[in-house]
């Protein structure tokens, strides 16, 4: 079986240090599409969608909900290997 | 339903040539409009926004008595129990949008713009922060002093709130924004604790002591939005457009297949 090829999900720079993951919208095992959104930060007095870099299936969450966040933090990877899309 | 563009342009009038990329601004000056379709509303334009790189909008309205609980907010704020809501005929609504609670009432303008945010090159913190600003300018041409709430987002004039500011970044999209209270019913902030606050917030009303309408104030607040966003050229319109038309449109094509 090829091997996973991980793509991260990075947190981009909103422009504030007070980040919180607030959901996610996507588990591990399910398909996401380039530019669906699979989590949303909350800084303050706004919500903002963070879509998926690309094809693949959410591999791994490295955030759990309500914990900070940083600009550059990995939030999550996607497996954009072929074995992970040929079920699309 | 049909769109009525009422004014055009300030830079040039209305027959002379435009360049394809000339930026507008749509604004919808509409009356009271209902939570699902002011839902409805926002995700058209944000396709069109989109689609339309030149195009930005704003939803300039009034909602029925209602109570939206945002990403930051709490039931716990809302002191009125389910049977007292429903006595009052407040539906309870949570929004994934940033703030907390506000109670929703006649009398208060609702501004939500849809900015795409790449276009200006603003952060979704720096977009709050205008958004921000542009109220305080807006309540100091009336010669009143605003400030930013250190505590959470929104105008506070002295120790009160005047403006409840929540918004919500889609697909790269500003969609909510914020609400101000022009001549609301005080008294019934009392038993909701806007975005936290347990202070009631004031009014235009209140701070200046004169009558104002929303029809009457909301011309000024979407003159600063313009300065703000600097695009010369503005279409109103007065109606929403028709958002059932692609929905009609898609089930007539597939049935003709």
């Amino acid at each position: 079986m090829a091997p996973p090829v991980l793509v991260p999900i990075v947190v981009p720079d909103l422009g504030t240090p007070q980040m919180v993951l607030s959901v996610w919208y996507v588990r591990p095992g399910e398909i996401v599409y380039a530019g669906e959104r699979v989590a949303e930060i909350l800084i303050p007095g706004a919500t903002v969608d963070i879509p998926a870099p690309a094809d693949g299936v959410l591999a791994q969450q490295c955030y759990s909900v309500q914990q900070k966040l940083q600009t550059g933090n990995i939030l999550g990877y996607l497996d954009v290997s072929s074995a992970a899309t040929s079920s699309f | 339903m049909s769109r009525v563009p009422i004014v055009a342009d300030q830079a040039g009038g209305y027959d002379q040539p435009r360049e394809a990329a000339e930026r507008v601004l749509q604004a919808y000056l509409l009356g009271t409009v209902d939570w699902d379709t002011l839902l409805l509303l926002q995700r058209r334009l944000i396709y069109e926004v989109t689609d339309t790189p030149s195009t930005t909008a704003v939803i300039l309205c009034e909602h029925p008595p209602s109570l939206t609980i945002g990403r930051e907010g709490s039931r716990e704020h809302v002191r009125l129990d389910w049977a007292e809501l429903q006595r009052r005929g407040w539906p309870v609504r949570w929004h994934a949008r940033g703030g907390g609670v506000m109670l929703h009432l006649p009398g208060q303008l609702a501004c939500y713009p849809l900015v795409v945010l790449e276009q200006w090159g603003w952060t979704p913190a720096a977009y709050v922060q205008r958004l921000q600003s542009c109220l305080i300018t807006f309540l100091h041409s009336y010669g009143l002093t605003a400030t930013a709430d250190p505590c959470r987002p929104g105008v506070r004039i002295g120790q009160r709130r005047i403006a409840h500011i929540g918004v919500a970044v889609r697909y790269g999209v500003t969609c909510f924004g914020a609400v101000l209270n022009v001549d609301p019913d005080l008294r019934l902030f009392h038993r909701v604790h806007c975005d936290g606050d347990e202070q009631p917030m004031t009014s235009l009303q209140r701070e200046i002591g004169s009558r104002f309408r929303v029809s009457g104030v909301r011309q000024r607040l979407l003159e600063l939005l313009q300065q703000e966003l600097q695009i010369e050229r503005l279409s109103i319109f007065h109606t929403p457009p028709d958002l059932m038309s692609r929905v009609r449109n898609h089930a007539t094509a597939s049935r003709s297949r």
